[in-house]
Order: C-alpha cells, then structure tokens, then sequence
C-alpha cells in the first residue's frame, strides 16, 4: 500500500464515514465475551446473563425513545408480559418444548397485541404529546397491580399473586445460558445498528426531530409511531421471557415501576439514540451495580440517581454520545493532516418523477378550489369564508395585514381536519378532514413561517426524506446518491445548498435553511405549492434566486399559492393577487389592478378614499 | 342498587377520599400549571413531608406542628432543587421528566440512608370521631375535608383576584412579555416551584397519620397525583372535580371489590378520560377556567423537538 492510499484510508477511518471502526469494537465486544466466562467466577457469568437480558431490553427502548422519541414510562409492563406467559406456559403446560415455544410465542403475541391497543390509542387520536408517557405508565401500573392480586378474582390461580410465580422450564448450566443470551444480543445489536443506519432509521429520527414536518412531507407518522412501539415491545418481551426463565421466576415487580425506570436510566447514562451505549451501559450497570449494593445498597441508589441527573442536565446525549462528540471535535485536527475526501453524499438531478397534471397546453385549467372555507377558534373567527381559485401555471399571491387570516388558510388547507367549514375540491378530489400526510401525497406542498425543519438531519437527509414523499425506505439500506428534480437541484446549486449536503440543518444559515424549506417542498413534486413568507430574512441577491425558480415552476404547469409582504417581489412575479381582510377575501384580480386599487391603500394604510 | 351499596359512611368515605386526593394533587398542579413542568419527584416530596411529620411526632411536639413544618421543609428543599436542577433545564420539558425521576430516587435513597427503610407510625392530632348528626364519622378525615376546601379557596383566590396571581399568569401566558414589563419571571418561577414542593410537603404531613410511612411511600401518590393532575390540566376547578370524582369512584370501587383493584380506578379513567377529552377538563366549562393556572391553547408540552439529541 502506498503512502497516500494509506492516508486516504486513514482519512476515510476519521471521518467516521467507514464502518471499520464500529466493527473493530463490535468485535472487541465479542471477543471479551468469549473469552469472559474463562476468566470470571461463576457468580459474574450470572451477573453477566442478567446483564446482556437488560441490555436487549435497553436497544427495544432506545428504538422507541432515542430513535422515534416516544418516550414509554412503563416498559416494564411489555417485559413483565414475556416473562409471566412463559412461566403460566411453563406451569400449565410442563417444561417440555411445548411449554417453551407456546411460552415465548404466547409473550410475544401477548406483548405485541397491547402495544397494537396502546398504541393506536395513543397514536391515532389528537391527545396531548404526553399521553403516551401518561398511558404507559397506566398499563404497566395495572397489569403490575393485577399480577399482584391474591384474592377477588381466579386469576392468581395462574399468576401466583403477591408472592409471584415459580417455575422450572429448563435445567441449563449457566453457561448455556451465557451463549444464548450473548449471542441473541450481538445479533439483535447489529440488527438494530442496521436499522437505524438505514434509510428507515433516517426516518424515524425524522419522527423524533420534527413529526410535524414529516406529516407534511406525505408520512404516516402515527403508523410509524405504532410499528417502532410494537416491534420494541416484541423486543421487550423477548428479554421479559429469558429474563423470568433464567431467574425461574415471575413476580409482580417485572411489570413494576422499578422495572421501567431501570430501562430508563440505563438508556439515559449509556446513550440515548446511540444503540451501543445503552448495550454497554446495561452491561456495566449489571455487573457494577449488584456488587456495590450487596454491601451498601441505600448508597448505590444514591449514585446511580445522582449520575443519572448529572447526565441529563450536563450530557443529554448519555456517556457515548459524549465519546462520538468528543471523537467529532478532534476530527478536524486530524483532518487538516491528511487529504480532503470527496463527500459520500452526493446529489443526483433527474426528471420530475411525479406526473403533471396541467400541462403548458392546459395552463388556467384549476388544479384545487376552495369554498366557503371557515376556521374559528372558540368566539373568534379567523377565516369568515374564503372563496379562491387555484390555477395550474399560475403564482397567486395572497397578500393582506397581520392577522387577516393567511397563514391560518395555508394551515387548513394542508390539515384539512381543521377545518370549521367548507369544501377543499383538489384534482376534483373533495379534500375535507384528512391529515396533512394525504394531502401532501395527493400533490399538496407547503413550507412554513420562518422554517420548520429536522434539525439532527444533515441536508442531504432533508432533501432525501422530501424525495421519498412518504413511502417506506429500505429497513437495511442506506441511500448516498439522492435523486433530487432538476428544479430542487437547480435551486440548491444557485443557493449553496449543494455545497454542504452533509452539514446538520441545525448548523446552517438563516438563507441557507429558507432555502432548504423549499427545496423539501420542491422535492415532494407537488401539483399545489403553498408558500409562506419563503423569502422572509433572504437578502437581495438570495432573494432574486427565488422569483425566477417560482416563475419557471409555474411555466411547468405547477399552481403556486404565494403569501407575502413585499408588494415589490409580489408586483414582479404574481399573475393573480387576492386581498385577505378579516378573514375574507376582499378582491382577486391582476397585480396591477388590485395592488393600485383604493381598497388595498383603505387596508394597509387605513386612508378613506 | 346505589342506594343500597353506598351508606352515609361510605359517601363520606367518597368525599374524604377525594379531598385527599385534590390535597396530594395540588403542589403537582401548581407546578405543572405555572411552569408546564411534571414534577416527578412530587411523591418523594410528599415522602420528605411525611418523614417531617414523623420527626414532630418523634420529639413529642403537638401533632398539629406537623402541617408548618412539612411546608417549611418542603419550600426549602423546593428551593434547592430549584436553584441546582430545574433552573437548567427550562424549555427542556421532557429531561425535566427525566430529572426529576432521579431526584425522586436521590431522595428515596438519603431518606433511606438517614431514618432506615422500616414503617414508622405517626399519631393523628385528631382522633375519635365527630357526630355529623346522619353518621358519626373519622374526625381526622373531616378535618381533611375541610382542609382540601380551605386550600381549594386559598388557591382560587390566589390565582384568580390577586396581584399574585395575575403577575403569575401574566407569566404564563407570554414570559417575554411579562419580563419587558419588568416582572422577574425567574423569581416567579422559583417561588412556584417552591410552594409546590411545600404543597407536597403538607400533604405528606397530612398523610402521615393514616398511611404507612417509609421511603418508597411516595410512589402510589405520585401515579395518583399525575393522573388527576393530567385530567384537570389547566384549571384549579377541574383539579377539584376530578379529585372529588376520582376519589369517590376508587373508595367506590375498593368498597365493592379490594383496594388492589380500587387503586387501579384512577389510572383506567384518566387513560379513558384522556382519550375523550385530550385537554382533560379544563375543556368543560368550570368555575376557575377564567382563571385556569393555564391557559387552554397555546403552550402545551412540546413534542421532544425542544430537547431532542442534538
């Protein structure tokens, strides 16, 4: 190997974007892991079990929380499932293979029915964003609660009530045990590397960063939302099932709170959203925390509660995530010394995939019509019935004072549930009380107030994401290429967008994340474009990008809905004005004749003409 | 079939039951109403509170010492956790969540360390029973009603005709605001959380005499609280009427079958209650929602954007 080739790889190693370093430790993992149970006495080996069970559980709830953000304070309640229908499987049905696999398939099932029921409860209604952390809670406080029923009902028949259920469903040496569970956890580990890396995962940090925004982009987040939460709850009683048969024991304490916060603050230490640092963190957690408690209990408590405030005040990303940043921070020191490395993203312009409806030869033909439209907000009605037109080929502008209403008629037209009243007509489609992911995948883009964005994302996975235009990518792949219309390639090659594809939206510019906002909108080939403000804090010459791009994607058949300020921008690309009022719209007509018109002047400068 | 099953002993049950449950909910409601933050460390402060009462008891003062002094305990503890915890993490709501779950278990574990894990019984300051004339019934718990309705006032009052109150909501409803027109939002914030934690602490004070006292104590409040809290989400109206409702269907329900299932009551209908009504009820029309601790649109908990791993 040359010196330069070596450098590059080198280069290649820091910048983090080659896998080796990942499977160098995941193969330093398993080589401790083998050559561990030689080296430690019998009583770590068990420690060791209890720990790589954990520490499944911890990767069923860092997918469901540091991934998809759905933060479940009673996971417990899918674990404590796993391991009680094992062991009544166990007892009814003796420990035969029969009693083992209706077990395990029964805790699964069982696990995946209630996350389905939890989950579509909290998922499919218009509950506050903690129902979930409140509804969890509930579950496992109740099944905990049932478990520990003695008298009432017959079910402590099966559970054994207060004092738990004891069961014997193997005769394994633990060592058997040791295999089985550390090999299920450096499978279920890469599985799950796998996932979130993927282009699935990118959009589940998409649901975690800004759910909102991916609902617009033509995503069906609720379905998202309940896939991640049932498969974490499969997960979840898997490690329930090994858990209780290893120990051959189910008690009430499984399903507990004490369960559920010790997931949780393992995930927290190690790493939330990080995969490898929840795994480690159970793994050290396990092994450090029974052997400081044996002696002083009270005072192991007391640490592990301290560190977990600690580390959610001071390092929210937990203990990794601080390593990774850390590693992030001297890379550019690194990097000065050996050679720039071509970006592995990279921005692929192609046609315009979606069909067009009106073409140039039908420009003027209506692509959406909106009636009567109303919204109120208890007394106060913003919009008090608004009448538009929305033509293919054609910008029409909305324009009127602060208040009047614009934004709010954007809002219900992209969230048609919304709606107080009225009739969303769109590619002769009625469009009244649907979510703002089938509006957006009948050809419905918008971009928001200011910017509304995933901000963990790099720009590439913005502008990959808004392409997909709600459908599910690959669960293993990860997309590098992104194909991007000629309009959005077009736009981010004039804005400078292209230039940083792999820079966190976060760390961008103001014009930059403007710019980004329409190109997601862009991306997501919409027939209907509703725009607000999207030249807003752009400077002049960011600015004169903008006009011509919407000029031409009007020429291309698309209907622009344009809200703004600047009468100047306006007058020098709008075909069609129309003056929101009070919630009304008070003219439509030709820029010239409506911008000059006495009722705009009575408006915006209150002067009786 | 009511009428037979609920005597004048078990409505009174019912009505005790749920002014407890509105005395135990309070300090979590000031707190969520004025700060939008759940504070999970509420049943270990009710705890410390107990652990408070059980000290007056222990050095053979007079029982009615308790209630002060678990209010001082809990406004000067509140105060700490204010300055070193819950100051760093505003406008991260769910790491609150977060934080204070550990704080509870901090304090679970040096309440451990110090006064040992076993029960401690506290006396009642009063005993015996009073003649109502229909029933005679437990003094102790109709001095809890009684209490529940004085604090239910102060509270009403408090946020709805002081300047106090409207400094508070003014806060509330746009800090930015408030703070330009030279109100110390900061300040009023600590203030909140510290009567919270002293609310808590009077009602572990409160619970002491007839509950059992030991350092996980706390937890079956807190779920308890949080539930009725979560329904009454906005109002000091809706807080006493999903207290006095909740209450009265889990003595209700415990009467009928066992406590194990009675305790379960509150959890299954605030998850239904919920579902119904997702901004619980402060949607309805209740006395106090003028005055609601907070206002019904607006600043709800975000979603984890705000403090999502950046």
């Amino acid at each position: 190997m040359t010196a330069d080739a070596a450098r590059l790889r080198l280069g290649r190693l820091v910048a983090a974007r080659s896998l080796a370093p990942k499977l160098g430790l995941l193969g330093v993992g398993v080589v401790a892991m083998a050559i561990a149970p030689s080296l430690v006495s019998t009583h770590y080996e068990d420690l060791l079990v209890q720990s790589f069970i954990y520490a499944i559980f911890a990767i069923s709830f860092d997918l469901l929380w540091g991934y998809t953000g759905v933060l479940s304070l009673g996971h417990s309640a899918f674990f404590g499932v796993g391991g009680y229908v094992i062991g009544v499987s166990a007892t009814q049905l003796g420990h035969g293979t029969e009693g083992i696999a209706i077990g395990i398939a029964g805790g699964v099932a069982g696990a995946v029915i209630l996350a389905l029921a939890v989950g579509w409860v909290a998922f499919y209604s218009r509950v506050t964003p903690i129902y979930i952390a409140v509804i969890t809670l509930s579950l496992a406080l109740v099944l905990s609660r049932l478990a520990a029923l003695t008298s009432f009902t017959a079910l402590s028949d099966y559970t054994g009530g207060y004092n738990g259920l004891s069961f014997i469903l193997t005769s394994w040496p633990i060592t058997s045990w040791y295999w089985l569970c550390g090999i299920a956890l450096v499978v279920l580990t890469v599985l799950a590397l796998v996932l979130v890396r993927s282009d699935f995962g990118r959009v589940l940090i998409g649901v975690r960063d800004n759910e909102r925004r991916l609902a617009y982009l033509g995503y069906d987040v609720p379905r998202l939302k309940l896939t991640v939460f049932t498969l974490s709850a499969a997960i979840a009683a898997l490690a329930g099932a090994a858990y209780a048969s290893y120990l051959d024991f189910a008690s009430p304490d499984l399903l507990g709170l004490t369960v559920a916060t010790n997931v949780l603050i393992i995930v927290s230490i190690g790493g939330r959203g990080t995969i490898i640092g929840p795994v480690v963190g159970a793994i050290i957690i396990g092994l450090v925390g029974p052997t400081v408690s044996d002696r002083w209990p009270e005072y192991w408590q007391l640490v592990l509660g301290a560190l977990f405030v600690a580390i959610v005040i001071f390092l929210p990303r937990g203990l990794w995530g601080a390593i990774t940043d850390g590693a992030k921070t001297l890379r550019p020191l690194l990097r000065r010394a050996l050679p720039a490395e071509q970006p592995r993203t990279r921005l692929v312009p192609t046609e315009w995939t979606q069909p067009r409806r009106a073409r140039a030869a039908e420009h003027g033909a209506s692509l959406a019509r909106f009636v009567n439209l109303r919204k109120s907000f208890g007394s106060l009605h913003v919009l008090r019935g608004v009448d538009l037109d929305v033509r293919g080929g054609e910008i029409l502008c909305v324009i009127g004072p602060n208040g009047a209403g614009k934004s709010t008629l954007i809002n219900v037209v992209t969230d048609s549930r919304e709606l107080s009243d009225g009739e969303i007509v769109f590619d002769g489609q009625r469009s009244v009380g649907l979510p703002p992911a089938r509006i957006a995948r009948r050809g419905v883009g918008r971009t928001f107030q200011g910017t509304n964005l995933m901000e963990t994302y790099t720009v590439g996975d913005s502008l990959f994401i808004a392409g997909r235009r709600g459908s599910i990518p690959s669960l293993w792949r990860r997309t590098h290429d992104i194909p991007l219309n000629e309009e959005v390639a077009t736009l981010d090659a004039a804005t400078g967008l292209a230039d940083v594809v792999d820079v966190r939206v976060s760390d961008l510019s103001h014009g930059k994340r403007q710019a980004l906002e329409l190109s997601m909108a862009l991306a997501l080939e919409p027939q209907v474009l509703l725009l607000d403000e999207p030249t807003a804090g752009l400077t002049d010459e960011e600015r004169s990008i903008v006009g011509p791009l919407l000029r031409e994607l009007a020429a291309r058949g698309i209907g622009i809905v344009l809200v703004e300020h600047d009468l100047d921008f306006v007058r020098a690309i709008t075909d069609r004005v129309a003056v929101l009022h009070q919630g009304r719209v008070e003219v439509v007509g030709p820029v010239e004749e409506v911008v000059g018109s006495p009722l705009v002047r009575e408006i915006y400068l209150g002067v009786k003409s | 079939m009511l009428a037979v099953v609920i005597n004048a002993d078990q409505a009174l049950n019912m009505l005790s039951q749920g002014a407890l449950l509105f005395i135990l909910a309070s300090g979590l409601a000031v707190i969520f109403g004025l700060m939008n933050i759940i504070n999970f460390a509420h049943g270990s402060l009710i705890m410390v509170g107990a652990y408070a009462g059980a000290e007056v008891a222990a050095h053979h003062l007079s029982s009615w010492l308790a209630i002060p002094i678990g209010f001082a305990v809990g406004v000067a503890l509140g105060f700490v956790v204010e300055v070193v915890l819950i100051r760093r993490l505003y406008g991260r709501p769910w790491d609150t969540i977060l934080a204070t779950i550990g704080l509870g278990l901090i304090l679970i574990a040096v309440v451990s360390i110090v006064f040992g894990r076993e029960n401690k019984y506290v006396g009642t300051p009063l005993s015996g029973e009073w003649n109502l004339g229909f029933d005679r019934y437990s003094s102790y718990r109709l001095f809890l009603v009684i209490f529940a309705a004085a604090l239910f006032a102060s509270l009403w009052f408090v946020t709805n005709k002081t300047r106090l109150g409207l400094v508070a909501r003014a806060v509330i409803a746009n800090e930015t605001l408030a703070a330009t027109h030279g109100i110390d939002s900061r300040a009023v914030r600590r203030w909140t959380f510290m009567v919270g934690a002293g609310l808590a602490g009077v009602a572990g004070a409160l619970v002491a005499p007839i509950g059992s006292v030991q350092p996980n104590m706390g937890q079956d409040y807190l779920v308890d609280a949080f539930m009725v809290v979560m329904v009454a989400y906005s109002s000091v109206g809706g807080l006493l009427l999903a207290a006095l409702l909740f209450g009265a269907a889990e003595s209700w329900v415990t009467f009928l079958t066992t406590p194990i299932v009675g305790s379960v009551t509150i959890i299954v209908l605030t998850a239904i209650t919920l579902r119904v009504l997702p901004q619980g009820f402060s949607a309805l029309a209740l006395p106090g929602r003028d005055g609601a601790l907070r206002p019904r649109s607006g600043r709800d908990l975000p979603t984890p954007p705000e403090d999502a791993v950046r």
